[in-house]
């Protein structure tokens, strides 16, 4: 619970950081443009292989319970 | 190969997770050079040296090459033929070497024509990410070096197989990059 208080405080007492100067204090709408377009990517591209990688196993996984019903009813 | 009750390969399950941390890694730096970019009023800035467009080009088209002949290599390992193998793992780290060679004889003219990491962003950025890269293809050569030793010295090219396996993903993740890189930093 104290900790939980003190986390609290500590972020309402936070000054607001701001990640990139660059991004920060650019102006113009292709700089905005251009920074939403990078944080898509960077917010998407793990989620993107995370997916693929599952998307690959559960292939792999497809494939080798076939394999397996293949071989069983051979036998 | 799986062993039995594998799913996959566990070496190439490790490369693989590797390489989505060097994808991060190379999507941080590709952002960083658009904003930056976006928020410069020229680019490049007047004054800077032109990169080398056309020799960077064949470079590429060098490095391309090399995907190639790590696919027939790993073809190699799986119709048993170990002189092919042997063969076409040697012309990879051929290319590789040959590819680092041009980069580096690149940075020398550039550093004599005055474009230093420290004489702006435009510098400071493509010195990142060239040199980020060369770095990545560095290690992937040595990589070569050492399986192509192995390869030399086994009885057979099954022996190998695994290790062409996870040394061609990370090969082929490298060559993928680069002309996505080469579009952005020299093209664009």
């Amino acid at each position: 619970m104290r900790v939980g208080r003190c986390t609290l405080g500590a972020a309402l007492a936070a000054t607001p950081a701001h990640a990139c100067p660059a991004c920060f204090s650019a102006s113009g709408p292709t700089v905005l443009a251009t920074y939403l377009l990078t944080g898509g990517l960077m917010t998407l591209l793990p989620l993107g292989m995370v997916a693929a990688l599952v998307l690959w196993l559960y292939g792999r996984a497809r494939a080798a319970a076939r394999a397996r019903e293949a071989h069983s009813s051979q036998a | 190969m799986a062993r039995q009750g594998e799913l996959v390969e566990s070496g190439l399950l490790a490369m693989a997770v590797f390489l989505g941390t060097e994808a991060m890694l190379f999507a941080g730096l590709v952002s960083a050079f658009l904003v930056l970019r976006a928020g410069a009023p020229v680019w490049p800035p007047p004054g800077q040296p032109r990169l080398p467009v056309g020799v960077t080009g064949v470079n590429t088209v060098v490095l391309l090459l090399s995907a190639y002949t790590m696919q027939r290599a790993s073809v190699a390992t799986r119709g048993e033929a170990r002189a092919a193998m042997v063969r076409w793992l040697a012309a990879t780290a051929a290319l590789g070497t040959a590819f680092l060679l041009v980069q580096g004889a690149e940075w020398t003219a550039l550093l004599g024509h005055g474009l230093r990491a420290s004489s702006g962003l435009y510098a400071a950025t493509f010195y990142a990410i060239v040199g980020s890269h060369g770095l990545h293809v560095a290690a992937a050569v040595v990589t070569l070096l050492v399986l192509l030793a192995r390869a030399w010295r086994a009885s057979s090219a099954g022996e190998c197989r695994r290790r062409v396996e996870v040394c061609r993903l990370y090969w082929l993740f490298v060559v993928a990059v680069w002309p996505v890189l080469y579009a952005l930093v020299y093209l664009s």
